[in-house]
């Protein structure tokens, strides 16, 4: 550190030196279109004095009288230009075919730079490889793009939530999803309010090196994306309008051969399948014969439903569903001049899901713009979203669909007001609701206002000094309510004791006495849950930085500054019964509900200043050193531990400018090598790994609780938290090493760009277990270590591109390992916080491993079953049963065209993980699984057995079947054992497909008013291939956006396939 | 050099941003404390919760089930067995017992220790509280011996700061309690009328300082007692009760038992016992009540002494009989014909007698019967003065009445006037034993944990059967509980460090 300190004021002194030339030229350079080309090399010619143009094309050199300017940029024809005679060169230069373009990256603090300026590994996506099939949220649009970076969507539904990671897992409680920067400010609200259409770029920095200066937040990498701020020229009105459909594209697997039992006839024989139950929910009765049976019990009316018993097959619950419809409706306006830009947009998107009810609507604005007087410019941008959501219960009804026995016509039950059969009263089902009855009954609604503004003021007192303030705010409020309509059974339901049962021969039914409906299923109060929340984020920033040539061959890019983040969250939410179904906390009945601990009602404040410096010294623009410095002070942590330095290193060199001759040779043109080390860190596990930083406002302090029971009439009683407050925690430290190689092949046709990193968490926050005898249960502690190591290479190239065609290709793989080094002195399990119970990090295993219950093996792994009763029986032991992230992910993204038909394609291969599917289990509880059928319900010999032949040793078993087949095996036995659900997840996925046609100018030229229209036709999830033993769902599921991953649920959506149409036209 | 670098960029970048958010000295000072919950609370708060959560881990089921706390302790002693409609726990049946077993007893403890080492840490709480903190923390940490020997104690309840704490030699945490609870009483001996008085928040004796000390006092006999079997236990008891009288104990009338306000309007606000094997506020049973019944081995012992209170530990089954069923018996006798644990009452609240009587009773932590019993086996063996058969008759008379047996002390009278060493003190050939058997057969259902360590500590009941069920191949009832499942997992070298333990055969420091 101290000769990281020496070396900054070393640079700070040089930038005062200045060189003295004869005549100074400024300019601007452009390409064909007039779009800035930024980082253009100018070269006085015949000499060695050059310069180079800044990240909007502007450029100032001194030269010689009546020198020439040579100008050059990757991707561009060299052109040589005479400046006129106020000094003035504003340069179009012509693109070059079959090159690609030099890549400009927005690094960290806004600031652009070349790639070969980047000492780590960074990726640019442009917008229109975002939107190519116009996605509602940017991490749809990113999915499978870069390497190093995973999206999961973790469910379907109304603006389904994703998970992003960069480089994997770290943080074993923290948050591991990368820092995402908007326009420069930090931005922790839902990516996904972000309207797509609005982005400009995305730059992924994905190493901790790229994000050093952003502190203790920025250990996951960072995602920076600019938003359009207008652009230069005539005006731009763009209109476009996409319909998107939604299809359920496949089920689970299903049994379609055996209807209701679920266990309550059956004597001694557990194999007697000969009673079918009218009114039962699993599916172990007998199979389906065809005739005509009695389906619930009798009704009031004296009628009973009969129904075929027959299997109706996958398509009867595919049918339950809708079509999905989302339609999306984008105007922007754009417009600017030398001194100006102005941006607007609108987009509106209503979607209703595939769940029939559910709707959604997002509505985003936003306005952008710039102005520059001399040497004082300004710019802006503010937005607002709603967004605003009414679904169902949705996990409850995909659960009830997918458990409904397969001879119940579910189409039938949609009127369940007035149907005799599909009310309360007349569904068949003893067990559970009609789901279109909870469609109809219990509701949830979400709204969203999120707004934000962020504004940025900038002097630049000379040419290569900047100074700049930028003050950003962004305030979400939500509104949460949830609504359950009464359940009401009449008294003939309450005592009706007859159930119809049909006689095994097919001549008729038996009535048969027992216990009424209602000793079963109860009768529901109407409830009204409210819940409402709003998180502020005030950010400011001040920036001074110089870019300055220092002589001949050096020149220098510094900065120093401040960051400063104020982050407040208030929250509260309430529930109770009502009598009467008037939606209010007014009307429920007695003290309503607050939520539980001290999240019912809340208010967070924390604040963080970070103060930070970096500097890169070029040397003759091929050889590259940068570092950066930062502390923060958090309020969260205590006054001693807040001061922690971060800090990065690195380095590039472009060997290929180095050699002579080397930059133009045809075949290997461009090589670059890098390296860089940095220390990071993380203190989101502070906050539980939430993104805000006031969620983990209070942790220090130790906490009281209402002890249980309390009070006693008057009598007060609290308990110390059984989470032990540490006054000493401190941020966890994440230590990178990187290093990479860049090749360019081909006149730079094919780029290839390859890192290895490794990097070792230490001081991991955990929530850790505790012995009780510490007189607590968890401790917040820094106790836990982690590496990660891995390989990313992406592959950009042209491979073709000529006036009629042009076909991109890039290929993007990433190789990523993980391990638990430690989690806290000798322990060597910890459960992960979230909805996944299996999810475990484990000492030795990679982070998060899937944990459950094995069957008891022998040795070589084979089934151990009783030698009697041919049963398998259950290792009572937890059994690490595979990692939870791919260790491999492919992505292939290509472009190609032919004249004004463009076909744009992403597809993505994660393998070596796998996925523990619960929806399995709940399919194997009401017999609704294909596996439950998979001997007929005959007893079998389990497979790949063996028993002990009464020595002790074990026998390879070939005759002794299990002693059932059916209630008695695949509901408790079989489904209590979670190996039988955990299958490899590997998968390919076609993401994205899209067909863009360019509508011919002379089509419209008439109207003299649009200037470019275009027609897509895209889809979206289009083709999945999965292992055989991967029946039930999309292994990209989990159960919430938390490190939990790994495991999917029966409250998910099946995938979807979406297809789109767009009309977008510009004037 | 970094905090110069610090200082530096402190000064130059934090003057501008001071200024343009308009910051002040403490601007990152503002997360302590905590404005949503507490974080420090009076002793008058603290004392009534951690008390109620004692009374569960004393005289309930911590954490629930059927293999913790005090059920447990119920079944092996003889007094409940396991009811033949449900289907069968093997490892309880047969004394295979996991480190799952009981593990509530400690996980509960070790947290409600936390809260009274808090009182007792706070200078300012004063000499009362603080005497009541040391006092229930000695009551829970010998406990905590009598189940599991050596215990972490002079590491334990640092979580944060040592979060493997070591384990203490057994028999130095029993004598650190004696000391412990002498300071107690010295403790309230020089309070000052400036020191904070507990009042209702004391939820067992409502600020009687007095009551206290009679309760410390009994709770070191308690401990004391204990270590009669022990080579050094004689002279030692000998020294601690030294200047001490009958009077200093526990007496007639005076039960120890914690109520905060117990009563039937929501299910955790029954009393402990009642919450385990009692009904659910709608009358509802819970599942205990139907799976533990009587036991035939206790059954006969007080059909064969004719004991009133037999109707008053059970219920009669179908047929109005008092039925006992064999602990791990396999035979096919249904809820119906063995009869129910608790007494006559549940399911007719109010009612007035058994061994749980009301969902608003006391959850007893010593009962006056126990005390009486404490004292009339220290008189007989000589380290207290006074008249052991006095004792002995006044315990038997106190578990009579607190039972609710009809003119209980006539009835107690006559039992004890019945020959045999089971009841008759004064014709009895082995005095101890006659006072044990009597302490056992009074604790029934109300603190089988003491029964136990009378068992393990004496022998007594010699008798005592084990299981029947098939596969049983302990030779007797177990000698402790295994460590809990948590020490394995989170203090796993400390405790590996206490060696192989086996359930059956590791025995408490003080057993003979």
């Amino acid at each position: 550190m101290r000769k990281l300190a020496s070396l900054l004021s070393v640079l700070m002194l040089l930038c005062t030196f200045a060189l003295a030339q004869t005549r100074t030229v400024t300019g601007r350079i452009m390409d064909e279109k007039g779009e800035s080309i930024p980082f253009a090399t100018i070269i006085e010619s015949g000499t060695k004095n050059a310069a180079k143009a800044d990240a909007n094309g502007l450029f100032s050199i001194k030269i010689k009288e009546g020198a020439q300017l040579i100008v050059s940029s990757t991707g561009f024809n060299t052109q040589t230009v005479t400046p006129d005679a106020t000094g003035v060169a504003n340069v179009n230069l012509a693109t070059k075919q079959a090159e690609l373009k030099e890549v400009v990256v927005t690094a960290a603090l806004g600031q652009m730079k070349q790639q070969r300026q980047l000492g780590y590994a960074a990726t640019n996506i442009q917008s229109k490889e975002i939107t190519a099939t116009k996605p509602i949220s940017v991490a749809n649009g990113l999915t499978g793009k870069a390497a190093g970076l995973q999206i999961n969507s973790v469910n379907n539904g109304l603006f389904a939530p994703t998970r992003m990671t960069l480089r994997g897992n770290r943080s074993l409680t923290g948050n591991n999803q990368p820092l995402i920067v908007v326009d420069g400010a930090i931005f922790n609200n839902d990516i996904s309010t972000i309207n797509t259409e609005d982005i400009q770029d995305v730059s992924i920095l994905k190493g901790s090196s790229a994000s050093a200066i952003y502190g203790s937040d920025a250990s996951n990498g960072v995602i920076v994306i600019n938003t359009k701020r207008g652009t230069r020229g005539k005006p731009q009105v763009n209109f476009s309008t996409t319909v998107q459909v939604e299809t359920l594209s496949y089920m689970p697997e299903l049994q379609n051969r055996f209807g209701s039992n679920g266990g309550e006839k059956f004597v001694n024989d557990f194999n007697d399948l000969s009673t079918y139950i009218p009114y039962e929910n699993q599916s172990y009765g007998p199979e389906f014969n065809g005739r005509l049976v009695p389906l619930g019990r009798p009704i009031e009316d004296g009628t009973t439903q009969m129904v075929p018993y027959s299997g109706q097959g996958e398509s009867a619950k595919k049918k339950f569903f809708d079509k999905g419809i989302t339609t999306q409706n984008n105007f922007s306006y754009a417009a600017g001049d030398e001194n100006s830009r102005f941006y607007l947009s609108l987009q509106d998107v209503q979607t209703r899901a595939i769940m029939p009810g559910d709707k959604g609507r997002r509505d985003v604005f936003r306005v952008g713009g710039s102005r520059t007087y001399g040497i004082f410019s300004a710019n802006y941008t503010m937005s607002y979203t709603y967004k605003n959501t009414d679904y169902t219960n949705t996990g409850l009804v995909y659960e009830l669909v997918m458990n409904t026995p397969m001879h119940v016509p579910l189409q039938n039950y949609k009127d369940w007001g007035n149907d005799r059969y599909s009310t309360p009263d007349g569904y068949y089902n003893d067990y559970f609701d009609n789901p279109w009855w909870v469609i109809g009954n219990q509701r949830q609604k979400n709204t969203d206002h999120n707004l934000t503004g962020n504004v940025q003021f900038n002097l630049k007192p000379l040419s290569w000094l900047n100074l700049s303030y930028r003050l950003a705010a962004s305030n979400l409020s939500n509104r949460y309510e949830a609504t359950s309509s009464p359940k009401s059974f009449s008294d003939f339901t309450k005592t009706n004791k007859v159930v119809l049962y049909s006689k095994p021969d097919g001549s008729g039914v038996d009535s048969v006495i027992e216990s009424p409906k209602y000793n079963v299923v109860s009768e529901g109060n109407a409830s009204y849950g409210n819940a409402n929340y709003s998180n502020f984020l005030l950010s400011s920033d001040f920036i001074a930085s110089m870019d300055k040539k220092l002589s001949e061959d050096f020149n220098l890019q510094a900065s120093i500054g401040t960051t400063y983040i104020d982050n407040k969250i208030t929250g509260i939410g309430v529930s109770g019964p009502l009598v009467i179904p008037v939606y209010n906390i007014n009307n429920v009945q007695g003290v309503p509900t607050l939520a539980a601990g001290n999240t019912g009602n809340f208010f967070r404040e924390a604040r963080k200043l970070g103060l930070f410096g970096e500097a890169t010294v070029g040397y003759r623009n091929f050889a590259f050193l940068h570092g950066s410095y930062r502390s923060d002070i958090d309020s969260r942590l205590s006054k001693d531990n807040r001061w922690i330095p971060y800090y990065d290193i690195d380095a590039s060199l472009v060997v290929s400018d180095l050699i002579n001759g080397m930059k133009d040779n045809r075949i290997l043109s461009y090589v670059k090598v890098r390296g860089a080390h940095s220390v990071t860190g993380n203190a989101s596990a502070l906050g539980g790994g939430s993104a805000y930083i006031a969620d983990g406002a209070y942790v220090i302090n130790p906490t009281y609780n209402v002890a249980p029971g309390f009070p006693f009439g008057g009598l007060g009683g609290y308990s110390l938290s059984t989470l032990i407050a540490n006054p000493n925690l401190k941020p966890e430290q994440v230590s990178e090493n990187e290093i990479g190689l860049e090749l360019g092949f081909l006149k730079n046709r094919f780029v290839l760009n390859a890192s290895a990193y490794q990097s070792e968490l230490t001081d991991g926050i955990v929530t850790a277990n505790t012995a009780s005898s510490t007189g607590s249960y968890f401790a917040l502690l820094n106790a836990a270590n982690t590496r990660n190591k891995g390989v990313e290479l992406e592959l950009r190239s042209a491979i073709i591109k000529n006036r009629d065609w042009t076909w991109y290709l890039n290929i993007n793989y990433t190789h990523y390992e993980n391990k638990v080094l430690s989690i806290n002195g000798d322990v060597k399990s910890l459960g992960i916080a979230g909805a996944n119970p299996n999810a475990y990090a484990v000492v030795g295993q990679p982070y998060p491993v899937i944990e459950s219950r094995d069957w008891v093996r022998d040795d070589q792994g084979h089934v151990i079953v009783n030698a009697t009763t041919g049963n398998p029986s259950r290792d009572p032991n937890l059994k690490v049963l595979g990692n939870a992230t791919p260790k491999d992910i492919l992505g292939i993204t290509t472009n190609l065209r032919w004249k004004n038909l463009t076909f744009t394609a992403t597809a993505d291969y994660r393998g070596g993980y796998k996925i523990f599917n619960t929806i399995g289990q709940y399919m194997d509880f009401t017999g609704i699984a294909s596996t439950t059928a998979i001997t007929g319900r005959q007893r079998f010999v389990f497979p790949n057995s063996v028993y002990d032949d009464g020595t002790g040793k074990y026998v390879t078993n070939t005759n002794v079947t299990v002693d059932d087949a059916n209630f008695n095996f695949w509901p408790g036995l079989y489904r209590s054992v979670g190996a039988n659900y955990v299958v490899s997840a590997d998968a390919w996925k076609l993401r994205e497909a899209a067909i863009t046609y360019d509508i011919p100018k002379n089509i419209f030229a008439a109207t003299k008013i649009i200037q470019q229209a275009t027609l897509t036709v895209a889809g979206r999830n289009l083709i999945m291939l999965r292992p055989k033993t991967n029946v039930w769902t999309d292994p990209e599921f989990s159960e919430d956006t938390g490190n939990g991953v790994g495991r999917t649920s029966e409250a998910q959506a099946p995938p979807t396939r979406i297809f789109s149409a767009t009309l977008s036209i510009t004037f | 050099m970094l905090k110069k670098i610090n200082s530096i960029f402190l000064v130059t970048a934090s003057t501008i941003v001071l200024l343009s958010v308009g910051c002040k000295k403490g601007t990152f000072d503002i997360n302590s404390p905590n404005p949503n919950v507490p974080s420090t609370v009076e002793p008058a708060f603290i004392l009534p919760a951690a008390m109620t959560t004692t009374a569960v881990i004393v005289a309930g089921n911590p954490g629930g089930g059927s293999q913790s706390g005090n059920d447990l302790f119920n079944i092996y002693m003889g007094y409940w067995a396991v009811s033949g409609d449900y289907i069968p726990s093997a490892a309880l049946l047969q004394y295979t017992l996991t480190t799952d077993f009981g593990s509530n007893i400690w996980d509960m403890a070790y947290p409600n220790l936390k809260n009274y080492n808090v009182i007792e840490n706070t200078v300012d709480a004063g000499n009362n509280y603080r005497a009541i903190a040391k006092t229930m923390k000695a009551l829970l940490f010998s406990r905590l011996v009598d189940i599991y020997n050596n215990i972490p104690y002079t590491d334990a309840l640092n979580g944060g700061t040592n979060n493997f704490p070591t384990y203490d030699d057994a028999a130095s945490v029993y004598k650190a309690q004696v000391d412990q609870l002498d300071s107690a009483v010295a403790l309230i001996n020089s309070a000052a009328t400036s020191d904070a008085a507990p009042g209702d928040d004391d939820i067992m004796f409502s600020g009687d300082m007095d009551a206290w000390k009679t309760f410390a006092n009994t709770v070191k006999l308690k401990i004391l007692m204990h270590l009669t079997q022990t080579s050094d236990g004689p002279g030692y008891i000998q020294s601690k009760l030294s200047g001490m009288t009958t009077a200093d104990f526990i007496g007639t009338g005076a039960d120890a038992g914690v109520n905060p306000g117990y009563s039937n309007d929501a299910n955790n606000h029954q009393t402990p016992l009642w919450n385990d094997i009692g009904s659910n506020t709608s009358g509802t049973t819970y599942t205990n009540n139907a799976y533990f019944r009587a036991n035939s081995y206790a059954v006969n012992f007080y059909q064969s002494t004719n004991d009133p209170r037999i109707g008053l530990f059970y219920s009669p089954n179908s047929a109005g009989a008092i039925q006992g069923r064999a602990f791990g018996s396999t035979a096919l006798e249904h809820n119906d014909v063995i009869s129910g644990i608790g007494g006559p009452s549940l399911g007719k609240n109010p009612a007035t007698t058994g061994s749980l009587q009301d969902p608003g009773q006391p959850a007893y932590i010593i009962t006056s019967t126990e005390s009486l019993f404490l004292q009339a086996e220290a008189v007989q063996r000589g380290f207290l003065p006074g008249n052991a058969a006095a004792l002995y008759q006044s315990a038997v008379e106190e578990s009579f009445r607190l039972l609710g047996v009809a003119n209980y002390a006539t009835a107690a009278a006559t039992y004890t006037a019945q020959a045999g060493d089971a009841t008759n003190f004064a014709g009895s050939s082995n005095k101890i034993k006659t006072i044990i058997t009597q302490k056992w057969a009074a604790l029934n259902t109300i603190d089988p944990v003491e029964s136990w360590s009378d068992w393990r500590r004496l022998g007594i009941p010699s008798n005592l059967p084990i299981s029947i069920y098939p596969g049983t191949t302990a030779p007797h009832i177990p000698y402790r509980l295994l460590y809990p499942t948590s020490e394995y997992n989170y203090n796993g070298q400390n405790v590996s460090g206490q060696g192989n333990i086996d359930a059956i055969t590791s025995k408490i420091f003080w057993m003979p």
